[in-house]
């Protein structure tokens, strides 16, 4: 954290250095998060660069009341979001708790024919990536990035009972589409 | 059963009381479709928990640099003298030069004017003519010829960029 701020002050300064190195220390983490909401590298990638722009063009109201990952998920989240709307012309609310996650099983073969060739780690990518957008962000969120119910609050704008709430409901939506590995693994 | 399954999440997230991580505890061992429950949200948990990020492409970071530095206006080019200093110096320089080239190319010690002046002007230049040999006079105009050429290619330099 404290590297951070020295690298955002170092930034704020002029320095390019400073912000290619916070560009190098985050990538990954943005990209992670755009790619689970928009499901395509391609635009995952278009929408990680245009945060790293906005970062640095708004780097000098980062007031540092939050910690400067904080602020810089909440863009990456902001502009995913914002991309995957125009991207669909969904303009739902993000709080219609009407619309659940839903995992969707694949249609043709049988959960568990297609659970068996895989590794259980890509049938956990690809069930993530089938959880909706606010979903897989809070999942990456508190997983991932080991952030606090509170911070994963402040990043996407829902309250934390609602994300305590989609929480639970995505872990066992997650937990529902794995059984079919799992059993078979007993069953060996 | 989703109580159960609320219960179990709570205590893999450290949000249980005491009497609760208590009785979790105990139904593990006691209450066998608990313990799948159990079994399966600690397996999800591991998995969750072994995630990688991922990766964008190697050019990520080059277009993102591109991007940000390129819609930054250029800093001008630091200048290692006064752009004044540069001038007098070349102005003063070239003067000098043209002086001496004329004073020891064309200097004729049988003055044909009767001119009092210009036989002062004439022996002058004669006499400092003859304290400058041609080695120092031909290093003096081959530093100022460079100074003029490094001056203008310098010049012509920055518009070409300028535009």
């Amino acid at each position: 954290m404290e590297e951070d701020i020295r690298l955002v002050r170092l930034t704020l300064q002029g320095s390019r250095l400073a912000f290619r190195q916070l560009v190098e220390r985050y990538q990954n983490f943005v990209f992670t998060i755009t790619y689970r909401v928009l499901r395509s590298r391609e635009e995952a990638e278009e929408a990680a660069q245009d945060v790293f722009v906005k970062v640095h063009k708004t780097l000098a109201s980062f007031e540092q009341k939050s910690k400067f990952s904080t602020w810089l998920y909440t863009i990456a989240y902001r502009t995913a979001i914002d991309a995957n709307r125009r991207k669909n012309n969904d303009t739902r609310s993000l709080d219609d708790s009407e619309v659940f996650l839903q995992v969707e099983d694949t249609a043709t073969a049988s959960p568990v024919a297609v659970l068996q060739n895989m590794d259980l780690q890509e049938a956990l990518q690809e069930a993530i990536l089938k959880l909706k957008p606010e979903d897989a962000t809070i999942v990456t969120l508190f997983y991932l990035n080991e952030k606090p119910i509170k911070e994963i609050s402040e990043i996407t704008r829902l309250t934390e009972t609602n994300i305590k709430t989609r929480l639970f409901r995505l872990r066992e939506a997650l937990k529902h589409h794995l059984t079919p590995f799992w059993e078979s693994e007993r069953g060996r | 059963m989703q109580e159960d399954q609320i219960l179990i999440w709570k205590y893999i997230d450290g949000e249980c009381s005491e009497a609760e991580k208590k009785a979790v505890e105990a139904r593990i061992f006691t209450d066998p479709a608990f313990r799948v429950e159990w079994d399966y949200s600690k397996a999800l948990q591991s998995e969750l928990s072994k995630q990688q990020p991922e990766q964008p492409s190697l050019r990520f970071q080059t277009n993102v640099l591109d991007r940000v530095f390129k819609a930054l206006p250029a800093k001008p080019a630091q200048e290692l003298l006064p752009r004044s200093f540069v001038r007098w110096t070349a102005g003063l320089g070239s003067a000098l030069t043209a002086t001496l080239s004329w004073a020891v190319l064309n200097v004729s010690p049988y003055s044909h004017s009767h001119s009092r002046l210009d036989h002062v002007v004439d022996s002058a230049l004669a006499r400092l003519a003859g304290t400058i040999p041609y080695s120092t006079f031909f290093m003096i105009a081959m530093v100022a010829t460079t100074l003029a050429v490094l001056y203008l290619l310098d010049m012509s330099l920055r518009r070409f960029f300028r535009s």
